[in-house]
């Protein structure tokens, strides 16, 4: 009975653990992919400034 | 005039003579229960789409009962229990289910199809809107896979059968079937038609529960949509991929289950139309059809009279239960956590049981207040579900066989 309590408490806190690095790699791909989508706007307009800053 | 026993003639009813007195009253039993199956499925008060083929299977199989030989009664259906593979080339060849349940149920195929279905019917964007919220739900919502496991070592069970009927708590017919299967083969019938049985009363059960256990007042908290932000396609395809890759290199022998959920996510989210009417369509209903019949047609009597029936009904309710409460809970902690701006009703939702628990909870919420909206975040919780409860599936295939 005591091993049975022990996988249970085992088995609910590995899929807490789990879950939770689940969560947070959904999170890591939502902020990683919105800030590349902000990003990319500033480095066009960047590489744009330089182009024009060649042609000077 | 030959001699002939009428009864040879109709073997069907000289089986039910010929054989045990209990098995015979059990076979009538089933039969009976069968014919209640389709009328209630029918009816739409259990779920018609699987209880019209098993009532069927169920009472066509204890009706058809016949002498394979001087000695030994049996049915043409299926053997679930031939493991020489002499014998099973033999079975294949006479009986008509036989290459059905051979080749795609004793291997989990078909649990794997179903879940491939839900994956392409299923909105995940709202999971990625909120991960922690709809992932400390369904935490909380897991409540009875793990509380009855403890309980059933209690009552009897060993360590397989009693992961296996927990799984019953996750609400979730595909992943009771493979734990099953991978656990407690022996009892993967009676365990399985436990599971969808309860299942089909989710529906009608789990409105009285939010009632009791969430107030009026409570049930009726409108939530902010205005929070939820736009996914897109491709966010949720690099979602898929990389939950559905990561899950399997921690847990192997769940990764089928992920395989098939993950896949059938991204094949919608790709937009492959061709694929994504053939699997939400044949081979989600067909699946389902097929997973019906099956269930109906194993449960005859010589299979399903074990005596650990009676405590596999008592577990699988308990764990049901303590799964709902436990979700409630969840519901509770994050009204707490956000000062009382989040409905807990959605925290039935984390019961996976994917969509009906996420509709009853919107069905309630309308009841107390008819201007409230939380499907979305209900949707979110139930996804997240789906993926404890497959985190917790693969935990015990994996754990359970180690410990000695």
């Amino acid at each position: 009975m005591y091993t049975a309590i022990m996988v249970a408490l085992t088995v609910s806190l590995i899929g807490t653990v789990i879950s939770f690095l689940v969560a947070a790699l959904i999170k890591g791909i939502f902020v990683s992919i919105k800030l590349r989508r902000n990003m990319k706007p500033k480095l066009s307009q960047q590489s744009g400034t330089a182009c024009i800053a060649t042609k000077l | 005039m030959p001699d002939i026993n009428i009864l040879n003639l109709f073997q069907g009813i000289a089986t039910l003579v010929a054989g045990d007195g209990v098995i015979a009253i059990a076979r009538i039993v089933l039969i009976f229960t069968g014919m209640a199956l389709v009328y209630l499925g029918a009816k739409n008060i259990l779920e018609p789409l699987l209880m019209i083929p098993m009532g069927f299977g169920m009472a066509s199989v204890n009706a058809a009962v016949l002498f394979l030989s001087a000695d030994t009664m049996g049915t043409i259906f299926v053997d679930p229990m031939v493991s020489d593979p002499g014998q099973l080339m033999n079975m294949l060849q006479i009986d008509f289910l036989q290459p059905i349940y051979t080749l795609t149920f004793s291997n989990g195929l078909i649990a794997c199809f179903v879940f491939m279905g839900i994956g392409v019917i299923t909105e995940i964007g709202y999971v990625l809107a909120n991960p922690f919220s709809s992932m400390v739900i369904a935490i909380f919502a897991e409540l009875g896979t793990v509380a009855t496991f403890p309980i059933a070592v209690a009552m009897g069970l060993n360590y397989n059968e009693a992961a296996s009927i927990a799984m019953v708590g996750s609400a979730d017919g595909p992943m009771v079937l493979y734990t099953s299967l991978m656990l407690a083969k022996d009892l993967f019938v009676p365990i399985t038609i436990v599971a969808y049985l309860y299942l089909s009363l989710t529906y009608g059960g789990y409105p009285y529960f939010i009632r009791l256990l969430v107030p009026k007042k409570l049930r009726g908290i409108q939530m902010d949509l205005s929070k939820i932000p736009n996914v897109t396609a491709g966010e949720k395809i690099a979602f898929s991929i990389i939950t559905c890759t990561v899950l399997s290199l921690l847990f192997p022998v769940a990764a089928p289950l992920f395989l098939s959920f993950f896949l059938g996510v991204a094949i919608k989210e790709a937009g492959l139309k061709h694929y994504i009417s053939f699997i939400e369509g044949p081979l989600l209903y067909g699946s389902t059809f097929f997973l019906g019949l099956m269930l109906g047609v194993l449960c005859e009597a010589n299979t399903i009279m074990n005596p650990k029936i009676l405590i596999l009904l008592v577990l699988g309710i308990v764990s049901l239960v303590l799964s709902g409460i436990g979700g409630l809970i969840g519901g509770y902690l994050m009204y707490y956590i956000s000062k009382g701006k989040f409905n807990p009703v959605i925290g039935i939702a984390g019961v996976s049981c994917v969509p009906t628990t996420a509709k009853v909870a919107q069905k309630e919420v309308t009841m107390a207040n008819p201007y409230a909206i939380i499907l979305p975040y209900a949707i979110g919780a139930n996804i997240s579900g789906v993926i404890t409860s497959a985190i917790i599936a693969g935990i015990y295939v994996t754990l359970i066989p180690l410990i000695k």
